[in-house]
């Protein structure tokens, strides 16, 4: 029973070295993000300066719901879309990622396109542009939507007498990143290096692992589309699709139009903080292969912004440049 | 009753004990891959053990006597703050040899004969265990892996009281060296799973990287033309380094059921 008590010491975790008081929360939250967070170098945030200010804060707290408020506005600093506290009673997010930006999307415009008998293969939802015939139009609206090799296929089958596809991720939040490259594979005959990754090796805020390639492989999706593919993105194109337009940059026959993405090339992991909640935060980031990082965004090919009310400008770019491509002999 | 594995029925036979027992107790956690924060909870498992003397034996003053365990447990921890939860499953096994010294302690109760066995021996054991925390992110899931040579220690004491005999045991092993996955701290679940990126996630194990006990305390006992064991296993288990810590510990109240079985020597 002593030799219990004795080993019960050593199992609880040396990790945690703060309080569970708004003062020992707010500390931790810092310490977290100090040694966790992969950006705070790239992004030149003054990490060290964040501190004293809401430490002040912490001091005067009266409930949890205004703890969360000021922990919140702390990680609102980092303006990542990647960055969040859970609680039991809200979560924050960071909105200034995309604010500044035009909204690109205006999804009550989309029947006058696909109209109302479109089909829904896995997550993606598709049909033949209305008036266009030889243009085939698929949305995928989450990368959390799971799609496998016979949904594409029924899809490709539908658009086999098509010139071109138009792949709509525009408000596309991200989700998996395996159905990112799988998706991106469906565009490439070739195994495809995309980019690198790396995650964090310790606290230091330059403490990164080697740069590791990634390719996307050929073999995720059986099933290929080898003609024309316009890619339609905004600012609210974010994570995991962030990672696929960078992706389609390389794929042979794709075209990119739009806005630009909003980023999130960190993968995110999260964290246990003394209270409870937790925070999600980048930890692992992303180039794209010519070691650019893509967590502030990726550039379309062709910038395209939506400004009429009645149509789509950004899918009548893409109808026009799929119209307009030469087939090749 | 006592089936020791040395009282053979005849010059070929051998007999072979088998304990099927369950527990349930408490359990505790600690993951730094999934957590910082310590879990508490429940758990529960079946498990099998048995032993049985080595058909040869060579010495007069002790007999070898080999021995294996194979359990499987699950349970469910929580964090202080309520929020979250661990769930866990996993597996134990191992097998391991000892020579056994069996003291005569003379009469006991007037008329029946007591005696202390001591025995102490390798033990090759496995240890794997899966943890699930759904609410994190890309990294949801975490495991124990550990392949373990332990030194494995034992004492009965068998004796007869009012007509019915009682043994009462206590056994502990601990590691001496082996194998462990250790999982970067920092490391995805999506970059070890999919990228199978393992650099440095399974090492080397010995006692200063990695602790692990198991101990036992049971009494077994003769209860309606049946034999039970009514016992506390517990099993402590710390490793990492100074990034990494996992640990867990766990106390539970074992109840089971005694098998002897007589092993044959048959020529076809």
């Amino acid at each position: 029973m002593i030799l219990c008590v004795l080993l019960m010491s050593c199992v609880s975790d040396p990790d945690i070295q703060f309080d569970n008081t708004a003062r020992g929360n707010v500390e931790a939250l810092w310490r977290i993000i100090d040694e966790k967070y992969c950006f705070i170098e790239e992004k030149g945030i003054d990490w060290n300066g964040v501190l004293p200010i809401y430490l002040e804060k912490a001091d005067s707290i009266k409930d949890q719901r205004e703890l969360f408020k000021i922990m919140a506005q702390m990680l609102d600093s980092l303006h990542d879309g990647h960055v969040n506290l859970y609680s039991a009673f809200d979560v924050s997010a960071s909105s200034g990622w995309y604010d500044s930006y035009p909204l690109n999307f205006n999804s009550s415009l989309l029947p006058l396109y696909i109209g109302n008998d479109y089909m829904t293969a896995g997550g993606l939802t598709y049909n033949k542009i209305k008036g266009h015939e030889q243009i085939g139009y698929i949305r995928y609206s989450s990368f959390s939507n799971s799609f496998g090799s016979l949904n594409m296929y029924y899809v490709i089958k539908y658009f086999e007498d098509c010139k071109g596809i138009i792949l709509d991720v525009r408000n596309n939040g991200g989700g998996s990143l395996l159905n990112a490259y799988k998706l991106a594979s469906t565009f490439m005959k070739n195994t495809t290096h995309v980019g690198y990754w790396q995650h964090k090796t310790g606290p230091k805020h330059d403490a990164f692992s080697e740069l590791e390639p990634l390719y996307v492989d050929s073999m995720d999706m059986t099933v290929k589309w080898l003609r024309p593919v316009v890619v339609l993105c905004n600012r609210r194109s974010y994570s995991a699709t962030n990672t696929f337009v960078s992706c389609m940059r390389y794929a042979p026959h794709a075209v990119i139009i739009g806005g630009k993405t909003g980023g999130g090339g960190g993968m995110p992991l999260s964290y246990e903080l003394p209270n409870g909640w937790m925070v999600r935060l980048s930890s692992v980031r992303m180039t794209d292969r010519d070691y650019v990082s893509i967590e502030e965004g990726v550039d379309p090919d062709r910038e395209v912004t939506l400004v009429s009310n009645d149509k789509d400008d950004i899918i009548e770019e893409a109808i026009q440049i799929i119209k307009n491509i030469i087939p090749k002999e | 009753m006592w089936a020791h594995g040395a009282e053979k029925t005849a010059s070929a036979d051998l007999l072979r004990t088998d304990v099927l027992y369950l527990h349930y107790g408490g359990e505790w956690l600690a993951d730094s891959y999934l957590s910082p924060l310590l879990y508490d909870g429940w758990t529960v498992g079946i498990g099998n053990e048995w032993w049985t003397d080595f058909r040869k034996q060579t010495h007069q003053a002790y007999r070898w006597r080999h021995m294996g365990n194979l359990q499987g447990f699950g349970g469910n921890t929580v964090q202080s703050q309520k929020h979250n939860v661990i769930g866990f499953f996993g597996f134990q096994g191992g097998w391991g040899a000892h020579p056994v010294w069996q003291f005569e302690t003379g009469l006991s109760a007037g008329i029946q004969h007591s005696h202390v066995e001591l025995y102490a021996g390798p033990y090759l054991g496995a240890d794997f265990m899966l943890k699930s925390l759904s609410t994190n992110v890309n990294k949801p899931l975490s495991f124990d892996l550990g392949l373990d040579l332990n030194l494995m220690v034992g004492a009965s004491y068998a004796f007869r009281c009012r007509k019915t005999a009682y043994r009462l045991l206590y056994e502990g092993r601990i590691n001496v060296l082996g194998a462990m996955w250790l999982p970067d701290y920092w490391e995805s679940y999506y970059e070890i799973t999919e990228k199978v990126n393992l650099d440095g996630s399974i090492c080397f194990s010995h006692p200063g990287n990695r602790q692990f006990l198991r101990q036992q305390i049971a009494m077994d006992f003769e209860f309606i033309r049946s034999t039970w064991r009514l016992g506390v296993i517990h099993e402590y288990q710390h490793y990492g380094d100074q990034k990494r810590h996992f640990a867990r510990q766990s106390v539970a109240l074992s109840v089971g059921c005694i098998f002897n079985y007589k092993l044959t020597k048959t020529k076809l």
